[in-house]
């Protein structure tokens, strides 16, 4: 041990057993060399100590706090996930499937584009009479228009027929007038067509093409009305506003 | 460690924040770069409590110091690739001893101001910065000090040894360039009989 300098350093930092302390004691009180090395170790540990300190720094240790909230709240969310995985997926499954049962069996309530052409192919033309007495009679009989009362100004009702597609009671009032033929397709339960515009800021009616044939339609009564014919647009909003729906 | 998230995030606060300083200076110590520090102080405190369940419960200073320190060398040091001179002259760590001193150390040392003090350990090669630092300044002890740098206690004691001998002579050198003391009044901390 004489010779170990290492002891010494282990005494001026309380590494020693007891016996191996007893020792080193007994030697820097014999040995002058001895002496001075643990002095100098003991007083540059006292000057590292003194001007060598631990350093403060609030604000980092505001933004070590903020990261461990994150963290918490993370495995909060992480848990969560976990712990209902199985309910979460079964409840978004659910919420598909009565999406999908909802929407079967939902009518829409906008006309599709490819229904219209379906409605103008299912309702065959003339199918009861050219006397418009008859025909409006027939027009009042028919489901949906059966409440519905219809006052035409220039145009004679020639034939009524009616179907239903996609859900919606319809119904076609083949109208003749000066300039020929124009269909008044009556679409109950609907809010409109798609692929119409308004033809002008603020007007009831909208204006469209469906199978190359120009079509007006607008709201009334709860239902869709629709004027179809190889006329402008502006000429069937001519009609549409002769006619009156009670 | 048996607590509620809640009692987990308050214990590790409690501890953490009353040895943050000692992360900070540590961190600020080794990197020698105050950006870097925060970002290895921060990471740290981090990772302590990402692992704090496994915490002991015996000496929370030195087990986050240990996370710094392993912080530090596993990805600091690695990016930086700076070569490390003082493995080279770990093995027989103490030189010849020299002359008696003629002046005692405490009245060499005294004058030295805090600066300089922290530039002479800035010099130290790292290993034997790092093992003074959680030494001298954090009061560990060799085991925990050989558990944070991953050697062995010999390995700890050689280096402390050798560390304090080379901050020795830059600190004698700093006050004979001064003139606090004349030229070859002191001796070296080493000895050798």
């Amino acid at each position: 041990m004489k010779n170990d300098p290492l002891i010494i350093h282990a005494y001026v930092d309380g590494e020693t057993s007891p016996e191996e302390r007893a020792a080193v004691e007994a030697r820097i009180a014999s040995d002058q060399q001895s002496s001075l090395l643990y002095l100098a170790i003991r007083d540059l540990k006292i000057t590292v100590q003194k001007h060598v300190q631990p350093v403060p720094h609030d604000e980092l240790w505001s933004q070590c706090r903020k990261r461990l909230a994150e963290i918490d709240g993370r495995e909060k969310a992480e848990r969560f996930v976990t712990k209902y995985a199985w309910g979460i997926c079964g409840a978004f499954l659910l919420a598909i499937v009565l999406g999908g049962v909802v929407n079967r069996y939902s009518p829409e309530r906008r006309v599709q584009p490819q229904d219209l052409s379906r409605m103008m192919n299912l309702l065959a033309l003339p199918s009861f009479s050219r006397q418009p007495q008859q025909a409006q009679q027939v027009i009042q009989q028919v489901s949906p228009l059966s409440k519905l009362r219809f006052q035409f100004e220039n145009e004679t009702p020639i034939s009524v027929s009616t179907a239903a597609v996609s859900g919606h009671p319809i119904g076609r009032i083949t109208l003749q007038d000066p300039e020929g033929r124009v269909a008044l397709l009556v679409i109950a339960d609907s809010d409109g067509v798609e692929g119409t515009e308004p033809m002008g800021f603020g007007s009831d009616y909208c204006a469209g093409r469906f199978a190359d044939i120009n079509c007006v339609s607008w709201q009334d009564a709860h239902c869709t009305m629709i004027i179809v014919g190889d006329r402008s647009f502006v000429d069937l909003a001519n009609v549409a506003q002769r006619i009156r729906v009670e | 460690m048996l607590l509620g998230k809640r009692g987990k995030r308050e214990a590790f606060e409690r501890q953490a924040e009353a040895v943050f300083p000692s992360v900070f200076g540590t961190a600020l110590r080794l990197t020698r770069s105050r950006d870097e520090a925060e970002d290895l102080a921060q990471e740290a405190i981090v990772r302590a409590y990402e692992a704090f369940d496994r915490f002991d419960g015996n000496n929370f200073k030195a087990w986050i110091l240990r996370i710094v320190t392993n912080l530090y060398i596993n990805r600091y040091r690695r990016q930086q690739r700076t070569p490390q001179i003082g493995s080279l002259q770990e093995d027989g760590a103490i030189d010849p001893v020299a002359e008696e001193t003629q002046e005692p150390d405490r009245i060499v040392l005294d004058p030295i101001v805090g600066a300089e003090v922290e530039n002479a350990l800035g010099k130290l090669p790292e290993e034997f910065r790092i093992t003074v630092l959680l030494s001298d300044v954090e009061g560990l002890s060799y085991q925990e000090i050989a558990d944070a740098t991953d050697v062995p206690i010999g390995t700890v004691r050689s280096r402390l040894a050798r560390g304090r001998a080379m901050l020795r002579k830059y600190l004698q050198d700093f006050a004979r360039q001064e003139g606090f003391i004349k030229s070859d009044a002191v001796g070296n901390l080493t000895d050798e009989e």
